[in-house]
């Protein structure tokens, strides 16, 4: 019986030995985020922005761009539409808002067992709100269908 | 490995435990006369209920052999799995029936009138079942966006898989016709049937499956009881 016990003895151990963790690996790409480039209205060359600020309409939070000719939104997963205000040069007295209204439908894409799931987007629209000053002048959606945030999606002239 | 070559395998193992088997008879000329036992056995594997103490988890599988010759048993398993599994970002939900069949042989040389195995074993299972995504948070490095979970409850039916199974294991005879059951298992996937934009991640009968990896494991603890039907 001995070797019985033995055996026994083993297979208990093997029975407590761990699972492996399902960590999200920083490797994996998470949700794509909008990225917008900036033109010049005449010229359509790229033409850069000063103290670029994006303010969520329903949270207040910010994000600040020092001088960029290209910025990444991160577009609100819990809605169909994300609302922004897009703030230039900020603390200045040429300071310009420009409300924005994007409206694009979700896809979930599976990534992992640790990360869960991404988003991919599609752009129905993108809305300027009218105001006396827009500094927004022109827009055009050059690529509808958000996967990655390898080239631009949506191109605005100013 | 190709499934032609573990197909090839596994028959080769049983031919030639087939046909060893009489090298290895040790009783038929003894003065003494034993009694083997012979007939059907039939068990529970508790280790699902040791599990559903402890986890997200409910099961349930039978055992049954027949003992064919001195050494070798033609084995099934029949079960029924339900396992949720949680991560940071991901709750889901397996559940699905599973059959396995197989041959266990004997290596252990019981001393006459004993029914004790050591034994190895393989046996050839499918499940089918379905997968459930119960909730689920948006991959997102920085969190401009509060970080609420989505209930969306995307329910993939139809799924299955089949494997093969290698096993070490032990049954001792307790008291009587009563016998305790312990078992190793080394399981190799040989195909599945994944849902669109979800994989799997449990399958009944095989277990957690890991990503890129075609190999599991699995553990039984059963009490197993002959129904005597043949003396010989």
């Amino acid at each position: 019986m001995n070797k019985i016990n033995g055996i026994y003895i083993a297979l208990i151990i093997t029975l407590f030995s761990c699972e492996p963790d399902d960590i999200c690996l920083e490797s994996y790409d998470d949700t794509p985020k909008l990225i917008v480039r900036f033109y010049d209205e005449i010229t359509n060359e790229l033409k850069p922005l000063r103290n670029l600020e994006i303010i969520s309409t329903e949270t207040q939070d910010t994000l600040f761009f020092n001088e960029v000719d290209s910025i990444p939104i991160p577009l609100n997963h819990k809605e169909n539409f994300t609302s922004l205000s897009i703030k230039i040069n900020s603390y200045s007295a040429d300071a310009n808002i420009d409300n924005i209204l994007i409206d694009y439908t979700k896809k979930p894409i599976y990534i992992s067992v640790g990360c869960g799931f991404i988003l991919n987007f599609n752009i129905n629209s993108f809305i300027i709100e009218k105001d006396q000053n827009n500094w927004i002048k022109n827009y055009n959606i050059y690529k509808s269908i958000i996967e990655n945030e390898e080239t631009r999606h949506i191109e605005v002239f100013h | 490995m190709k499934k032609q070559d573990i197909l090839k395998f596994f028959i080769s193992v049983a031919i030639i435990i087939l046909f060893s088997e009489k090298n290895f008879s040790q009783t038929e000329n003894d003065s003494v006369v034993v009694k083997n036992k012979y007939g059907i056995r039939i068990g529970l594997d508790f280790s699902k209920q040791i599990r559903m103490l402890t986890e997200d988890y409910k099961g349930l599988s039978l055992y049954g052999d027949v003992k064919i010759k001195e050494r070798l048993f033609i084995v099934s398993e029949l079960g029924s799995d339900e396992k949720e599994l949680r991560t940071d970002n991901l709750r889901s939900k397996f559940s699905g029936n599973y059959i396995k069949a197989g041959l266990n042989y004997n290596l252990y040389n019981n001393l006459p009138g004993l029914n004790n195995e050591i034994y190895v074993g393989f046996r050839f299972a499918t499940s089918k079942f379905k997968s459930e995504i119960l909730e689920y948070l948006i991959y997102n490095k920085d969190h401009f966006w509060s970080q609420d979970p989505i209930f969306d409850n995307i329910i993939n039916k139809g799924l299955n898989a089949n494997w093969v199974e290698l096993i070490i294991g032990i049954n001792s005879e307790l008291v009587n016709n009563l016998f305790m059951g312990l078992s190793l298992r080394l399981n190799r996937m040989l195909n599945q049937k994944k849902p669109e934009n979800f994989t799997n991640l449990y399958i009944p009968g095989f277990n957690k499956v890991t990503e890129n990896n075609n190999f599991g494991t699995g553990l039984t603890y059963s009490l197993i009881y002959q129904i005597p039907i043949i003396k010989k």
